[in-house]
């Protein structure tokens, strides 16, 4: 069984994406790059700096592509995969301190949090509100307190990838209510504190009707998760 | 009732039926959706033929006004149908985006793309 694979969904992110794969290259995970149908040089700079790189033939959005990378590492038979977004927000370099609990077999997910005091990371007042009100969701729904419930940065074990591998995962913009779901799938979470940076231009959540969009698809699916049977990990 | 009343909307659902069939037949309608459509037609030929239904419903809702209930009926029909239509659409794009997944992970494996 394969080892370890690095998952980066992307579309449109050739200024970043080079210097992301050669970094994850360089603490020696597999990179691919799921590039979402891109207009630009994303899949060619991905290739160039060594990574496998999955097309998609028409642009299907965040969720989708990251879903084709658990389907692909699922296929191909590894053992843990690390996600981080291709717009530079995620520092590559804590991906191995992410992996650790996952390797080591005291977590199935782990997520990268912005704020356990590593780095410097000032969300929008809209956001903070949007984290805070996740936060208190998933703590009264579940009873676990998440720090950071809106990160992409994961690292997960093959239950929890093969898992998300299914139809239940979300298309657009998988956050606390996937979490919600491995919560109630009685997966083992574990955070642990990242660097992360604050990119306004390639926010998936700007502007307010989209941040409106999402608290209340996030808070929709919140709902009807409560009233479904969620299969077990 | 007079003729005009009874005629009218029996002719349109007949059209209705026609159209409906002519569609499956030329593969323009796929016979599942071509089912419904007929259920419609033939429950619309129904309250046609026994107009007199409309009044004791509109009776049963006190607003005495055959047209009021059959727009009030109407705008439900249609609700649902576009819910119906969402439904659909929900798990025709789920396949639609399995089918780009798995063509994705496919093109890779054989060799098609790096």
């Amino acid at each position: 069984m394969k080892e370890t694979v690095a998952v980066i969904p992307a579309f449109n992110e050739e200024k970043h994406i080079y210097d992301i794969v050669k970094k994850l290259k360089g603490i020696g995970l597999e990179v691919v790059v799921i590039d979402d149908c891109s207009h630009d040089e994303t899949a060619s700079k991905a290739l160039s700096a060594g990574a496998s790189v999955i097309r998609h033939i028409s642009n299907m959005g965040y969720g989708a592509a990251l879903q084709t990378g658990y389907k692909y590492a699922a296929m191909n038979g590894y053992s843990y995969l690390v996600q981080l977004d291709g717009d530079g927000q995620h520092e590559p370099d804590c991906a191995g301190s992410l992996l650790e609990p996952v390797i080591a077999k005291e977590a199935d997910l782990c997520i990268g949090s912005r704020f356990m005091g590593r780095g410097k990371y000032t969300p929008t007042f809209l956001r903070s509100f949007g984290m805070m009100f996740f936060r208190l969701m998933l703590k009264a729904l579940t009873g676990k307190w998440v720090s950071d419930p809106t990160s992409g940065f994961q690292a997960m074990n093959r239950k929890v990838f093969s898992y998300l591998s299914g139809d239940s995962f979300p298309d657009d913009y998988p956050d606390a209510d996937v979490i919600f779901m491995l919560l109630k799938a009685k997966a083992v979470i574990k955070e642990v504190p990242v660097t992360m940076y604050y990119n306004a231009d390639k926010s998936m959540h700007a502007g307010l009707a989209h941040n409106l969009y999402y608290m209340l698809k996030i808070n929709l699916l919140l709902i009807a998760y409560c009233f479904k049977r969620i299969r077990k990990l | 009732m007079q003729n005009t009343q009874f005629y009218a909307p029996v002719l349109a659902t007949l059209i209705f039926i026609l159209v409906t069939v002519w569609l499956i037949k030329n593969e323009r309608l796929k016979e599942n959706f071509g089912v419904f459509w007929i259920t419609i037609s033939l429950a619309m030929l129904l309250v046609a033929v026994n107009i007199r239904w409309l009044y004791r419903i509109a009776l049963v809702f006190e607003t005495y006004n055959i047209a009021s209930i059959s727009y009030s009926l109407a705008i439900f029909f249609l609700f649902l149908l576009g819910l119906f239509f969402s439904a659909k659409m929900s798990s025709y794009e789920k396949k639609l985006k399995n089918l780009t997944q798995e063509l994705a992970i496919l093109k890779k494996q054989a060799g098609t793309e790096k």
